[in-house]
């Protein structure tokens, strides 16, 4: 491994140290200092995302809320969803038990295996509105509150809804929980409409990532401006190191974007004819297998 | 699983034979020709075996399996490492090759097993190839009782390891064999995967311990601490189990390797049959005395004459190429003598395929092979049964090394032998006049330095971004913990909040650390006359010395014209030629200062530390003739050169101490290359690493007069020639105690006769000319002169 050469010259001097038998240069204990952001004088998220903090006995996490109708226009058939089709049972399970009793999720990550999740975005039908609350851990030591607002969040629903999240973002959850030992139990009925969306679009378009069927289900435009997945990891280790919160709010905005996208392609898997360029399956014609 | 072949040596043994190796080498020593080849007989005599009882008798179930493969009674080394192990000790057992070392840790693991249903163990090996074959020996025990079938499910986890096997193993597996590089990047890494797997955790089991020792061992020791922690985190606990072979200091090696008190077993209860140890030194060619016989050829004609007469021998080479030579010639040999058994005999070593490896394993494990010509790539662990003969072309560079190779010969009755041929160079011939320093000498102890701060540093990032690093991981890691958690927080690698560390970028660590200090890059080697068949694979370094173009490379034996080398693609192209000569690379090896960094007054001139770029290069290459070695031809060649940057301190004799030296008739080459020899095994002990972790060369090119150059042998270096910089003056006085207390007369491999360092070396060590041990009194003059300058 190259070394900076700043390390490399620390590590120098405690290996001279280390020799000449002399106590080490610095104190014997961990440094000490709580986390403060490279200037006092910096704002932090909230200036550009109002919200607040989730706090137990153990730690605190940032909060940002807001409604659906805040950001955008109601749309009829908000919080409805038509009867899917038989071939798809799981929706057709989430259909029953009914939109309020589901939470949408999706993650912003460090991006490897081991690396924290910062951001958990979700969002709600509470019968009038869409409800958007992404949790932030404004530094790593913020993680583990994180986790555990989020179980909390998670304990009042029966279902969750993802896109990958069986691949990904659920696996991902447990694996940070065991890290910090925070207890999580995610609902039984996990649906990742990833495995709707290519058994109805595949081929279609030309992939099924979430971003392709937002244009072209959705019919939203191409975004602009967006992070690319490979950049976000990057952009929260800056903004912790920095302070600058400014850096995290085009990461806040993908994440509501891909949330609310979601809950449209949700919409669109349950009804075959609710939009338009979405071909119907023709009466007894056999599903597809996978 | 298919079950492995049972020994046959009945079945194979050829007609005629005595089958006394001892006695075939009496005759053969009698012999004109070989007049004063002899030079020392050393004979051990049987020793029974020694058995011991268990104070609790085994389940049946393990008990009826390890009477299945014949091990009724345990051997008193057994029985104390089980009871040890079941008092929840950890221990480390130190015995000798084939003494059922393995069974020490499967027993008291699978006893774990059946007791409780929610135990786990981890093997950890340093090859993959060990790993398969400790699978196997686990295999053959466990198919011995349908319970122990039934309960235990084990497989390996390596690079090889394909990914559905791998999440099957990480799911329900109860034993797992890897490696430790693997756990380094693949399984701590990724430990939430593994939670099932490590909270159950009763049993680590490192087999081969001494193999972890300098650069390696300090990694490899932290990477257990990183497991510990990691276990400890799930909420289990486990104990240790280690082997290893014969080094000075095993207790020592385990607790730092493993962070722990550690009871070692050293009470070898494995019968032995009558072993001699023989020293071979070829005779002189002619009255002038100078040049000798080939060793090679002399080693060939030991192992053809003892395959004749009916032993299983292994032999080990210094180099791959003399490998390939000394095979070829015993090959021509049994030939003329015994074209029955020329292809009975097989050469061995890194480079060749897998599966040619796994073939001539089995082989020689049944008894089908009669001969095998290795490189150290024998001397770990695998398991080939005991052979009847050991033959040593050329001395290890360790007493350690030399003992784990001779020890391949041995079984539980009847005679075996060890033969050392020597070298006509500087170390070997020292041994063939002063066989007590071999048979008196006790092994090297293994150091390691897990604190090394450049080492520290590298894995304190792993483990941070393994799990958050609390204030109270100091105990675990080290006194030196916070200060290098201190630098990394400073240098932005990590962030410490509410004095919790955690890893702060977005590359992944591990991937970049690499536990040794050589690089894992291979060359493939095709056979361009055969539609680019993969023949074999060389490390790159090795490939501009053993496949440049041009080449005649050897392979099985066999020889073959190097057509073309891809540096890009990495691949040798080659193709079969019938030849009557082979090819050996001319190095030139060079050694710059790129940097300097510190510099003081000493020995009436100035030491300098700084960063060096040492680089070699094969310039061109010579054709020797098989079997005469005459040179028929040089050719210069153009090929890249290799580089290491490190770090290193230098110092160049005065003229006043120039004087001084000569008016005592002494060299400054050679004073220097003594006092070198003296300062790299001093300072491996002062730095704690292995001596084969640092280098030393002579140079005049940098400073316009003879120098002494110590470097460390890793990128970037590790502190060592650092230490060696700070500590001048230690280090000399102790170079100087050592050699006036060394009662050699002028030198020997323990002060100023340093066998070679340079690791892989391929070249024919039967070429080169000895060029004597550098003077002890030349070295001792250095010293004085050094630290008491004369004025000038």
């Amino acid at each position: 491994m190259n070394l900076p050469t700043g390390l490399r010259e620390r590590l120098g001097a405690l290996t001279r140290a280390r020799e000449a038998g002399m106590a080490p240069p610095s104190s014997a204990s961990m440094p000490e200092t709580p986390y403060a952001p490279a200037r006092a004088t910096r704002a932090g998220v909230e200036a550009f995302l109002p919200g607040g903090e989730w706090r137990d006995a153990h730690g605190a996490v940032f909060v940002h809320e807001r409604l659906r109708s805040e950001i955008e226009h109601r749309r009829p058939g908000w919080g409805r969803l038509e009867e899917p089709a038989a071939t798809e049972p799981l929706l057709q399970a989430l259909q029953m038990i009914g939109l309020r009793h589901a939470l949408f999720l999706d993650l912003e990550t460090g991006g490897l295996a081991s690396s924290p999740v910062f951001l958990a975005g979700t969002m709600h039908w509470n019968g009038e509105d869409f409800v958007l609350r992404q949790y932030f851990a404004r530094h790593y030591g913020e993680e583990a509150a994180l986790l555990r607002a989020l179980a909390q969040q998670v304990d009042g629903f029966q279902a969750l809804v993802t896109y990958n999240g069986k691949s990904y973002d659920a696996p991902f959850l447990r694996a940070r929980a065991l890290i910090h030992r925070v207890p999580l139990a995610l609902p039984a009925l996990h649906v990742d409409l990833l495995h709707a969306a290519r058994r109805r679009w595949r081929g279609r378009f030309e992939d099924c990532r979430l971003q392709t069927l937002e244009r072209h289900v959705c019919r939203r435009p191409r975004r602009t401006g967006d992070v690319s997945g490979d950049e976000v990891p990057g952009l929260y280790h800056d903004y912790v190191r920095t302070g600058d919160a400014w850096r995290m709010v085009p990461v806040f905005h993908h994440n509501l974007l891909d949330v609310v996208t979601m809950a449209e392609v949700l919409q669109a898997l349950c009804a075959a004819a609710a939009f338009p360029g979405v071909r119907p399956r023709p009466p007894g014609c056999p599903a597809r297998v996978e | 699983m298919a079950t492995e072949p049972a020994r046959f040596l009945e079945h194979w043994l050829p007609s005629g034979a005595t089958s006394d190796p001892a006695e075939w080498l009496r005759h053969h020593a009698a012999r004109a020709e070989n007049r004063g080849a002899l030079v020392h007989w050393h004979t051990v005599p049987a020793r029974a075996a020694r058995h011991g009882e268990l104070s609790l008798p085994l389940p049946p179930s393990l008990a009826d399996a390890l009477d299945g493969l014949g091990a009724e009674r345990l051997y008193s080394h057994q029985v104390h490492a089980i009871e040890r192990l079941r008092a929840g000790l950890d221990t480390v057992v130190v015995t000798g090759t084939a003494s059922g070392k393995s069974l020490c840790y499967h027993v008291p693991v699978l006893e774990r097993l059946l007791e409780d249903p929610d135990s786990t163990a981890l093997y950890l090996f340093p090859t993959k190839a060990l790993a398969q074959d400790q699978l196997k020996g686990l295999t053959r025990l466990c198919m011995g009782h349908p319970a122990l079938l039934q309960r235990v499910q084990a497989g390996v986890y390596d690079g090889d390891t394909a990914a559905t096997t791998r999440r099957k193993l990480r799911d329900g597996a109860d034993v797992i064999l890897s490696n430790p590089d693997m756990l380094h990047q693949g399984i701590l890494p990724q430990h939430p995967r593994w939670a099932r797997f490590l909270r159950s955790l009763r049993y680590v089991v490192v087999d081969e311990m001494h193999a972890y020792r300098g650069i390696f061992g300090s990694h490899v020791a932290n990477v257990l601490r990183r497991l510990e922690r990691i276990v400890a985190h799930y909420g289990g606990s486990y104990r240790y189990v280690l082997c290893s072979a014969t080094i000075r200091n095993p207790g020592e090696l385990a607790s730092a390797l493993t962070g722990r008190d550690v009871s070692v077993v050293d009470d070898d209860g494995a019968p032995r049959g009558e072993r001699h140890f023989v020293f071979w030194n070829p005779p002189f060619v002619d009255d002038s005395h100078v040049e000798r016989r080939s060793s090679n050829g002399d080693g060939s004609a030991l192992i053809a004459g003892l395959v004749e007469n009916g032993a299983q021998v292994i032999a080990f080479t210094k180099s791959r190429v003399a490998a390939e030579l000394v095979y070829r010639y015993a090959h021509e040999r049994l030939e003329r003598t015994r074209p029955d058994l020329a292809d009975r005999v097989s050469p061995y070593r890194g480079g060749y395929l897998p599966e040619d490896r796994r073939r001539i394993e089995r082989a020689l494990f049944s008894g089908e092979l009669r001969g095998v010509v290795s490189t150290n790539a024998l001397e770990l662990g695998i398991d080939v049964g005991g052979l009847d003969a050991a033959v040593l072309i050329g001395a290890p560079p360790t007493l350690a090394s030399a003992w784990q190779q001779a020890g391949r010969a041995g079984r539980k009755a009847g005679t075996s032998l060890a033969v050392l041929v020597g070298y006509n160079e500087t170390v070997d011939q020292y041994l063939m006049r002063h066989p007590d320093w071999f048979f008196g000498g006790s092994p090297e102890a293994a150091c390691v330095d897990p604190q090394n701060p450049y080492i520290l540093a590298q894995q304190l990032m792993c483990a941070a971004y393994e799990l958050p690093l609390d204030p109270d991981e100091a105990a675990r890691f080290g006194p030196l913990t916070a200060d290098v958690l201190a630098a990394l927080d400073e240098a932005g690698e990590t962030r410490t909040i509410d004095g919790r560390a955690y890893w702060a970028k977005s590359e992944f660590p591990a991937h970049a650390v690499n536990l040794r200090a050589i690089g894992d890059d291979t060359y493939t080697i095709m056979d361009a006359a055969n539609a680019n068949a993969v023949i074999g694979t060389v490390d790159a370094i090795s490939a501009l010395e053993l496949v440049y173009p041009d080449a005649i490379y050897l392979h099985e034996g066999e020889t073959w014209f190097v057509r073309e080398l891809d540096l890009e693609q990495k691949i040798a192209r080659v193709e079969p030629r019938s030849v009557d000569y082979y090819t050996q690379p001319v190095l030139d090896t060079q050694i710059r200062v790129k940097d300097e960094l510190r510099s003081r007054p000493w020995g009436g001139g100035e030491v300098r530390l700084g960063g060096v770029v040492y680089a070699w290069q094969t310039v061109a290459m010579k054709k020797i003739r098989f079997g005469s070695r005459d040179a028929i031809g040089y050719h210069p060649l153009d090929l890249p050169r290799l580089t290491l940057d490190t770090t290193a301190f230098w110092l160049a004799p005065s003229d006043a101490v120039r004087a001084a030296l000569s008016a005592r008739g002494c060299d400054p080459w050679r004073a220097l290359a003594g006092v070198r020899d003296l300062w790299l095994r001093l300072l491996a002990m002062l730095a704690m690493c292995d001596p084969a972790d640092l280098g030393g060369v002579l140079d005049s090119s940098n400073l316009g007069r003879p120098a002494l150059f110590v470097f460390d042998r890793y990128p970037g270096g590790l502190g060592f020639s650092e230490q060696g910089w700070a500590r001048l003056d230690e280090l000399a006085q102790a170079a100087l105690d050592h050699a006036r207390a060394c009662p050699c007369e002028d030198g020997c491999p323990s002060c100023t006769g340093l066998p070679i360092l340079r690791p892989a070396q391929q070249q024919d060590p039967d070429l080169m000319r000895g060029r004597g041990v550098p003077s002890k009194a030349a070295a001792i003059a250095l010293l004085e002169c050094w630290l008491s300058p004369p004025v000038a």
